[in-house]
């Protein structure tokens, strides 16, 4: 048995046999993969600055008046039962006061004429740093609303929508990039394989005379269809690391990099980008000889 | 020799096979020829008598209008696609159209038969090299087949039909473009692999290869039978002449 030596063989004489369609199907498949994972790193990584940003999540609660030791285990108590939090802190007048004047430096003196007290006291609440805080956190600022003694809920509002609209936009992003791989990829790889039949008509008829097993002549279809999405995708990724790579140079330094702490993907991501790409592409294949191919 | 006789001796079985071809072209009509294992018969006729056509009953190309057709013991009709592969591969077919593959090399054309059955590389290679040599076409060995004249052509398709040893070698017109001392290296080919045990159906219209032969002629005169000269083949006694005389080239 020299199944599988034969078998390589007639893959490798399908792809010279048609080897201009067999480069554009690569490139194809590349720029397809390139293009998905362009957004999809940029998606993770956002997803990841979300939650190192996540400092900037923090609600601030003003009281009318200062809560006793009492009245501040009831807040907590009501506070943990909406939501889970990271930590929540009981800011007195006293405290703000200095806070304040430490934030003025210099020109603190402005303060000397001012009651230690004139700022009201607040509860600082910091939830736990996931990107679903930040689905509700409009939520949480009302449920706050609602507690006793609270005079006003602050939070960085327009910057929490903002942001969360950008990811919704990044997720659609992300979708429609994706479908566009599995269209592109089973398109061409199908296109590709139908060429390659047409191309090998005789061949074939003439194989069927000699009483090949469909296995001979369908495998190597099938292996065509998988080394054109394995190798395509491994060269997509490929592109998006020096991408990658050449970016983090080109913006060493800058805030931008200080700001995110962009990352590639581990390994298993991009092992399954490729896996999928192979079964994408393998699977066009397979419908193409469904299709073109009568044994 | 003892095992040979035991197995069962026929190898194609015909039973009142007729072929039609649409709209109402009667290529076959009323066949019944049996031939059995080790056999060599020569089918001649006029052109259109319906040689290619029997041809290709026997290798299930085409399917009978009537009768049936039995090869090895098995009835063609009620074959799965699987056993049809099977016994394809068992089945050397020198067409009478070539059927090479113009871009490909000799070595290549003649490998195609070996690779559906995966045989080893080294195996190919060493077979087709021999082959090529026996018909006197070593120094074509990397010529693409589109070149060759068609006396080449036809050498390269015989070789084809021989190289994975198979149990019959069915063979069209194999000599239509051949001189008579290229013919020569032909028939010694088919003689030699009959006497390693395969069964050879020969249409042909070159009466130089059957004038002196001891071998059945069958003659088809538009899809008929017409002439059946059996009494030369010894049917009865079981025993295969052609072995009987080179018994020490069995095993060669
Ligand atoms: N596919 C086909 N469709 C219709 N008619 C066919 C077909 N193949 C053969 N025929 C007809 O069947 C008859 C027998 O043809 P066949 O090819 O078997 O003759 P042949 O004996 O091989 O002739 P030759 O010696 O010229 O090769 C002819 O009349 C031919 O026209
Ligand atoms: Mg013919």
């Amino acid at each position: 048995m020299y199944f599988l030596f034969t078998i390589i063989k007639q893959t490798t004489r399908n792809f010279l046999l048609t080897w201009s369609s067999q480069i554009f199907t690569l490139l194809t498949v590349g720029l397809s993969v390139l293009i998905f994972s362009f957004f999809y790193l940029v998606y993770t990584n956002v997803i990841d600055g979300a939650q190192q940003l996540g400092d900037d999540l923090r609600l601030t609660v003003y009281l009318d008046e200062q809560p006793g030791k009492e009245l501040q285990e009831e807040y907590r108590y009501k506070i943990k039962k909406f939501d889970r939090v990271d930590k929540i802190v009981f800011v007195s007048s006293k405290v703000a006061y200095d806070r304040f004047a430490e934030q003025l430096g210099d020109d603190k003196d402005i303060l000397n004429d001012m009651p230690q007290d004139f700022l009201p006291p607040a509860i600082e609440v910091y939830p736990i740093k996931t990107l679903d805080t930040l689905v509700r956190i409009k939520q949480f600022s009302d449920y706050l609303q609602t507690l006793p003694g609270v005079l006003k809920v602050q939070y960085g509002r327009e910057w929490v929508e903002r942001f969360y609209s950008f990811i919704q936009l990044l997720r659609i992003i992300v979708i429609l990039s994706g479908s566009l791989l599995i269209l592109t990829t089973t398109f061409t790889v199908a296109h590709t394989i139908r060429l390659t039949i047409l191309g090998r008509k005789k061949e074939l008829e003439l194989l069927r005379l000699l009483g090949a097993s469909s296995t001979y002549i369908r495998l190597p279809f099938f292996l065509e269809g998988a080394l054109q999405g394995l190798l395509g995708s491994a060269s997509g990724i490929g592109a998006l690391y020096l991408l990658y790579n050449w970016m983090k140079l080109r913006l060493a330094g800058t805030t931008m990099v200080n700001l995110f702490s962009f990352s590639f993907f581990e390994p298993p991501i991009i092992l399954a980008i490729i896996i999928l790409s192979t079964v994408l592409c393998a699977s066009g294949s397979f419908s193409s000889t469904r299709k073109f191919l009568h044994i | 020799m003892q095992q040979r006789i035991k197995k069962p001796k026929v190898m194609i079985d015909l039973i009142k096979v007729s072929k039609m071809y649409p709209p109402k072209v009667e290529a076959l009509a009323d066949i019944s020829i049996t031939v059995n294992k080790g056999e060599i018969l020569f089918l001649t006729g006029m052109s259109g008598a319906g040689k290619t056509s029997l041809l290709r009953l026997l290798c299930r190309r085409e399917k009978p209008t009537k009768g049936f057709v039995e090869v090895a013991g098995e009835d063609l009709s009620k074959l799965s696609s699987r056993k049809i592969q099977k016994m394809r591969q068992n089945i050397g077919i020198a067409h009478q159209d070539f059927k090479l593959l113009p871009n490909r090399t000799v070595a290549q054309n003649i490998a195609i038969s070996m690779e559906v059955s995966y045989k080893t590389p080294v195996h190919i290679r060493r077979r087709t090299k021999k082959l090529l040599s026996q018909l006197g076409l070593s120094n074509k060995i990397n010529t693409l087949a589109g070149e060759l004249s068609r006396g080449e052509q036809q050498r390269v398709t015989i070789a084809r039909a021989v190289a994975n040893e198979p149990e019959l070698i069915l063979a069209d017109e194999p000599t239509g473009n051949l001189d008579s001392e290229t013919t020569g290296l032909v028939m010694d080919l088919f003689n030699e692999c009959n006497q390693k045990g395969a069964t050879i159906v020969i249409a042909t219209h070159d009466e130089s290869i059957y004038k002196n032969t001891s071998h059945r002629i069958i003659e088809l005169s538009q899809g008929y039978m017409v002439k059946s000269d059996d009494a030369v083949w010894p049917i009865l006694s079981g025993i295969d002449p052609s072995q009987e005389e080179h018994p020490e080239s069995i095993g060669h």
